[in-house]
């Protein structure tokens, strides 16, 4: 049997003490250090210019995250040429296919010879920063945009986006709209454009049978003329 | 040892609890920069059409973001028709335009008067519901079943942002303008749904409907009202049968709650009353004066004339027709006998045959019915309603002593559209 003095029990109820001690300040550590990793994982985007991850083109398959190559910024077509975004934005139209009508809200881009709103490409500033948005966000507000078209659209859970792009200059992808009541099937293609500082939205929108090929040139070859940072 | 784990648990608690406080309002702010930017994109809404059919006939939407109704896909509250909620109170007082503040709504009645009083005020009755499946058509949510959840909570704050009201009307006058004509739409197609359903009508105290507009003269919201002849001191419930008759049988066509007091302050200001309380020429000269149009603009509905029968004029088995099948609502003027010892006014709004025998619904503005004689010859009609009684042809036609014939449907309502385009509350937000 093991004689146990005072002074051993002391010193065993001190260790025991410091323990305590020092797993209590462990824990408040890892609290204080898993609570950053929180912070930095939300705000992330916020200060790191956005998470970039490989882009794919409609099928999937990974695509260049290169800036803009000249063939890009270089429009192959002649026609009228508008500057947006205080002359940061170049869209370039065939003004005799093309009737270009802005108001307040949009710059819009209709066939001449077509009587009905559609196809069309209309271009929108948003209040935001391209840099500042999940992926998630940003195919949110993609599905959005298409979603602006409809009496009826289609839920935003129902809706598949094909993404084409996705690096810090622009987010891209195409939707595959199904016949909705009288509205037929139509094809939707959205842009969100990082311009300077500034978030320009793109979206060309054809139904089914009035494909208009002036329109998805001028829509392909909008630009912005400076680099995005 | 056991002191020790309880510490771990502790300090793991602490620390679930920091990451979930620091989760969750940056979580917040993440979904608040997303919307900020969702509620800035324009709506060209070429896809599509605003337009619905109700009862053939074209309407407008009323339309929103698909991300508004995604937003609210999820409430954290709903409360149900039959349930009684302090937030169905708030709802119901914004929505009602019969009050002292008129606040909102004032160009229309989405609840009535009999719906905010104070035993009913948060009781979720049937009208509330019927209007509540309305605003949800013209939102395009048909099938959402009727509840006051965050989503309805929200379409309510629009339109009442776009109703009109003295601050609205002070410092968003072009919105009035704009909304004025699809609220109006709202309201009738609300109004036509309950006719055509037949509960039309007031909300009784006990939160039922009464499936027809009725009002007494014996209710103590304005049975103490002084409605004298020749200062005698009398009141609404001493002499005003025949104010509540004409509320029952006006508001029934036009639609709309118009209380005894109204009745009796155009029978004061023109000077009808009688020894006996209201002449029978009363009710062909208020509908003339003040009603045959009241409310035509809003509804297209119409009051005529009504035409004055006296007993030897009647014929009870054409009556039974015209009130039974052709939707005719009469008062009749009865005299002392089953009904009254004096004379008295009451209202005939329905016929039917009740095990083998035909009887009038009739609507006695007083509600009392141990007065009543002649017991073999009415019959209780179990609505809980003790100003409803059925009364056989024959004991009606003996104590009868004139009636006023209205000879139109009161089941009619002329639906039509008012708005030219469907509107969207994009620039609103939320």
């Amino acid at each position: 049997m093991e004689h146990i003095t005072p002074q051993y029990k002391r010193g065993k109820y001190i260790r025991r003490r410091n323990r305590k001690k020092r797993i209590v300040i462990l824990c408040l550590c890892a609290a204080v250090v898993l609570a950053a990793a929180a912070l930095l994982f939300f705000f992330r985007d916020r200060l790191f210019g956005g998470s970039e991850p490989a882009p794919t083109d409609a099928s999937g398959t990974p695509i260049s995250t290169e800036a803009p190559t000249e063939e890009a910024t270089e429009a192959p077509i002649s026609g009228r040429e508008v500057t947006l975004a205080d002359g940061k934005l170049l869209l370039t139209y065939d003004s005799d296919a093309l009737t270009l009508i802005k108001d307040a809200e949009l710059t819009t881009l209709l066939g001449k010879s077509s009587v009905a709103d559609t196809p069309r490409v209309d271009i929108q500033k948003l209040p935001g920063k391209l840099g500042m948005l999940r992926d998630s966000e940003l195919e949110r507000i993609a599905i959005a945009l298409m979603q602006a078209y409809y009496y009826h659209p289609q839920h935003t859970a129902d809706v598949e986006l094909a993404v084409s792009r996705n690096d810090s200059h622009e987010f891209a992808g195409t939707m595959q709209v199904p016949a909705i009541d009288d509205a037929p099937a139509a094809v939707c293609s959205v842009r969100l454009l990082a311009v300077g500082d500034e978030l320009w939205a793109a979206v060309l929108l054809q139904p089914e049978g009035t494909e208009n090929a002036a329109l998805v040139n001028a829509f392909r070859w909008l630009t912005p003329t400076e680099e995005n940072g | 040892m056991k002191h020790s784990f309880a510490l771990r648990a502790l300090a793991l608690l602490l620390c679930a609890a920091s990451l979930l406080g620091l989760s969750l309002p940056a979580q917040a702010e993440t979904d608040s920069y997303v919307e900020s930017i969702l509620e800035r994109i324009a709506l060209p809404k070429v896809m599509g059409t605003g337009v619905f059919e109700f009862e053939g006939v074209a309407f407008r939407r009323l339309y929103l973001p698909e991300y508004v109704f995604e937003r609210y896909a999820d409430s954290s509250f709903a409360v149900y028709p039959g349930e009684t909620d302090d937030r169905v109170g708030e709802i119901k007082r914004i929505l009602n335009s019969d009050k002292a503040s008129d606040l909102y709504f004032l160009e229309n009645e989405l609840v009535t008067y009999t719906q905010i009083r104070p035993e009913v005020v948060n009781f979720f009755d049937d009208h509330l519901a019927t209007l509540f499946e309305t605003i949800y058509l013209f939102f395009g949510l048909e099938g959402k079943a009727p509840c006051l959840d965050e989503l309805t909570c929200y379409l309510i704050d629009l339109l009442k942002n776009v109703s009109k009201s003295k601050d609205n009307l002070a410092n968003h006058p072009e919105i009035i303008a704009d909304y004025r004509d699809i609220l109006h739409d709202m309201e009738a197609v609300y109004k036509y749904k309950l006719t055509k359903n037949g509960t039309q009508g007031t909300i009784a105290r006990s939160g039922e409907t009464d499936n027809m507009y009725y009002f007494a003269q014996t209710d103590p919201d304005w049975a103490a009202t002084p409605f004298e002849y020749e200062h005698n001191g009398d009141t609404i419930k001493d002499r005003g049968c025949g104010c509540a008759c004409a509320s029952m049988v006006i508001s029934t066509y036009h639609k709309v709650e118009i209380t005894p007091r109204w009745m009796c302050t155009f029978a004061i200001q023109d000077n009808w009353p009688v020894s006996y309380g209201l002449p029978d020429e009363y009710f062909p000269g208020i509908v003339d004066k003040y009603y045959s149009s009241l409310e035509t603009e809003r509804y297209g509905t119409v009051v005529h004339t009504p035409k004055l029968l006296y007993k030897s004029e009647l014929d009870m088995t054409t009556l039974a027709d015209q009130i039974g099948n052709q939707g005719y609502l009469a008062i009749i003027h009865v005299v002392r006998g089953a009904f009254t010892s004096q004379e008295h006014y009451m209202v005939l709004a329905d016929y039917k045959e009740i095990d083998g025998s035909g009887y009038f619904l009739v609507a006695d503005p007083y509600v009392q019915p141990s007065r009543y004689s002649s017991l073999d010859q009415l019959r209780d009609t179990g609505t809980g309603n003790d100003g409803l009684i059925y009364a056989t042809a024959d004991v009606l036609y003996r104590d009868c002593k004139a009636l006023l014939l209205f000879e139109q449907d009161r089941n009619d309502f002329p639906l039509f559209c008012r708005a030219e385009t469907p509107l969207t509350f994009a620039a609103i937000g939320g």
